[in-house]
């Protein structure tokens, strides 16, 4: 396999694997921040 | 491995005391970080939304992606010097946040993106790659820095 079908394979898969661990991250982080926000504020 | 040895090193140095005594040199420094995040932001922005068909199509890809690469450079090795110093203030507090880790990750993650896939794909001619490939490399490179970015300022919070 040439060079640039190397990286073009590279760049898609680690594209999903962004999209997948930006939403897994961002939603614990989003989760976490909206637990505060109950403990804080409990009405 | 750990690496709370570092931080007690930085604590401990010369640059912390700086960073400690001197507020106004702190701000200065903060100042660039800042504006160096601003120009590395852009640069991501203008290459990415272009890869992505939304923006200057009337530029072709190759030269845009070329032109703001070598700003990007530019701004990442300031934003590493001026952060370097910053967290020298405030080493152990750092060292203990989960979110300057997860920043950290980001960056990395963000550095070997650039180096290792983005630029060396960019450089071939655009026409010639999968396009999907290409929207891939824009729509990674937003979410991974938008993600140091925004963990950046959630260390403010944490």
């Amino acid at each position: 396999m040439d060079k640039k079908k190397q990286l073009e394979t590279l760049a898609l898969v680690f594209g999903a694997a962004v999209v997948i661990g930006a939403i897994w991250f961002w939603s614990l982080q989003v989760g976490d921040a909206l637990d505060t926000l109950r403990l804080a504020y409990p009405d | 491995m750990d690496v709370l040895f570092l931080f007690e090193a930085l604590d401990q140095s010369a640059l912390a005391n700086i960073s400690k005594a001197y507020g106004g040199i702190f701000a200065v420094v903060q100042m660039f970080h800042l504006l160096a995040m601003a120009l590395l932001g852009g640069m991501i922005l203008v290459c990415d939304l272009r890869l992505l068909g939304l923006i200057l199509t009337d530029i072709s890809s190759e030269r845009i992606c070329k032109d703001t690469q070598k700003w990007f450079d530019a701004a990442l090795c300031v934003m590493l010097i001026s952060g370097i110093f910053m967290s020298s203030a405030v080493a152990l507090k750092l060292y203990y946040n989960a979110m300057f880790w997860s920043k950290m990750s980001g960056l990395a993650l963000g550095v070997f993106f650039v180096y290792a896939i983005r630029r060396p794909l960019l450089g071939f001619a655009h026409s010639s790659v999968n396009p999907w490939a290409l929207k891939s490399v824009a729509l990674s490179s937003l979410i991974i820095w938008f993600s140091v970015a925004a963990s950046g300022r959630w260390i403010g919070f944490s």
